[in-house]
Order: C-alpha cells, then structure tokens, then sequence
C-alpha cells in the first residue's frame, strides 16, 4: 500500500508517495481588516504580500528594540541633544521644556523603554496597531528635532514615521504575529477598541 | 488635506529647490578657521557659526518647509482622533431610527 507523506512550508505542500511528489503552492493570502470603521483589503495571487508585510514588520520592530535596548544597558540622556542639537528645529520651543527636571527624567525613561516595548511589540506581532502608533508618534518627534535634512527632507526618520502607518493600517500583526491568536478570543471580537489596538 | 501638504512640501518644493540648483535643502555654509576652509549646512541664517558666508540658499526656507509637513502630520493625526472617538460610518449605519406613530 502506497504511503503518502504531505511537508508543509510557507511556500506551499509538498506531497508525495514513492517515487511520485507533486508541489502544491500556497493558497492565496489576503489581507482583510477595518481601518477605524473603514474596510480595506489587500488581494494577492499569492501570499507575498502577507510575506512582505510581515517582514517589513519584523525588520522596523527590531530597528526600534535594537534602539531602546542599547539605551537601555548602555545608559541614557537625551539633554545635551535637546539643549545644543535641536536649537533651530521648529519643534525647539516644545523641546526646552523637556531639558531639566521631571520632563527630562520622563523623556530619559520613555523614550528607551517605550522603543524597546514598541519594537518588542512589533517583532512579536502583538498589539501591533498600538505600539504603531506609539512608534509614529516617536518618529514625529525625531524627525523634527533630528532635522537631519541635508541630504533631503526624507529621512531614516520619516521613511520610519510612513512604514509604522503602513503596518498599522494593513494590520501587520496578524501575519505571523500573536495578534491573529489575540483576535480569535471572544473577547477581542465583541470589542470595538480590541480591533484599534489589535492588528 | 494631510496628503497634499506633505506632498506639496518634500516632493514638489524638494524638487523645485533641486532644479533651482540648490545642493541641500538647508543653507550651505564656508567657514575658515586659521586657514582651513570647512563646509556645512545649517538650518536657518541665524544658526550659522561666526565668520561663516553663506554659499547657497535654498529657495525654500528650510523651516517653512517643515511646518507645512507637520501641519499635514497634524492633520492626520486630528483626523485620526476624530475617527476614533467622534466618528463611526460603522455605527452610524446601524443607528435605529424609531418608528414614527402614523
């Protein structure tokens, strides 16, 4: 009696018996999600689609955990930078206030661990939609105090602002990430603010 | 409304600024210092060291520029809050309307 083994991988099945294997390819992956009530979708004769946006995931959440965890172990003070660096950006006048005393202490302590829990998020794939918009809501600050635009207004900072709004608007988390698990409860699918954190 | 003005100031004055011959979309800057000439680039004219000429300057102002993407970040951002606390097409949908006594 012939046996038939079945192997399974990202790029399809394999199937086969003796001397006989046939390939089947990967059914094709859609993405399909609310946007803050709104529908959108993303069709693909294939599953690339899902492949590269979980990909591009991954690779920004570890930008952001590499970040905060260095200034984690390392140590870190963003005074010198907002005093000296950012005089001139047009977000200065905010940044002062952040230079001495609670303010400072509070940015010294968010910004490492809210990288590293925002990149943790993001390589995990959970809560993917609110480490996003944390993440965009770090990159609108870097990118107006940094003001590294002598190469050109687009920078490492806004291509980071634009790819977390991306992840988060395609629901990025339910590619391999723990979100499609979290998404399956009961109680994330009877609550409207499950589907704005979750994705 | 977002889109447009981020549009409006990376591409479309980006490129305006780089056929208009400008090197860097902030003002570039020579400074000697005991004979050694050194270059940079600097956000606005107030911020140049002392003893530097200015060499080129872009035809955009640098700050402006950066204003007009964040009044389109800003944008997006309140638009955002609107629809997240405010406003629901999923909801407004499903509103029932009371059935009127005729």
């Amino acid at each position: 009696m012939p046996v038939s083994t079945t192997w399974k991988s990202p790029l399809g099945e394999l199937t086969g018996g003796t001397n006989v294997y046939q390939w089947v390819p990967p059914t094709p992956y859609q993405v399909n999600t609310d946007v803050l009530d709104d529908h959108v979708s993303l069709d693909s004769d294939g599953p690339w689609a899902g492949y590269r946006l979980a990909f591009t995931r991954i690779l920004v959440g570890y930008w952001l955990l590499h970040a905060g965890l260095s200034k984690l172990l390392v140590g870190f003070s963003v005074q010198g930078y907002l005093q000296f660096a950012s005089v001139g950006a047009i977000s200065h006048p905010v940044m002062v206030a952040f230079t001495s005393g609670a303010g400072l202490a509070f940015v010294n302590s968010t910004i490492p661990v809210g990288e590293f829990l925002i990149g943790l998020g993001l390589v995990v794939g959970a809560l993917v939609r609110l480490a996003s918009f944390f993440g965009s809501f770090l990159m609108f600050f870097f990118y107006f105090t940094d003001h590294e635009w002598a190469h050109g207004f687009v920078s490492s900072d806004l291509v980071g602002l634009l790819l977390l709004i991306t992840i988060a608007v395609f629901g990025a988390g339910r590619v391999w990430g723990l979100d499609e698990w979290l998404e399956s409860m009961d109680w994330a699918k009877n609550s409207r603010w499950a589907r704005y954190l979750l994705g | 409304m977002a889109a447009g003005s981020f549009l409006l100031a990376v591409p479309l004055m980006g490129m305006v600024n780089l056929l208009a011959g400008a090197e860097s979309p902030l003002y570039a800057y020579e400074v000697t210092v005991g004979g050694e000439t050194t270059t940079g680039t600097a956000l606005s004219p107030a911020l140049l060291p002392e003893g530097a000429t200015i060499v080129h300057s872009p035809l955009f102002d640098p700050t402006l520029r950066a204003y007009v993407v964040a009044v389109g970040l800003l944008i997006l951002g309140l638009y955002f809050v609107y629809r997240l606390f405010v406003y629901s097409p999923r909801e407004a949908e499903t509103q029932v309307v009371a059935p009127t006594a005729d």
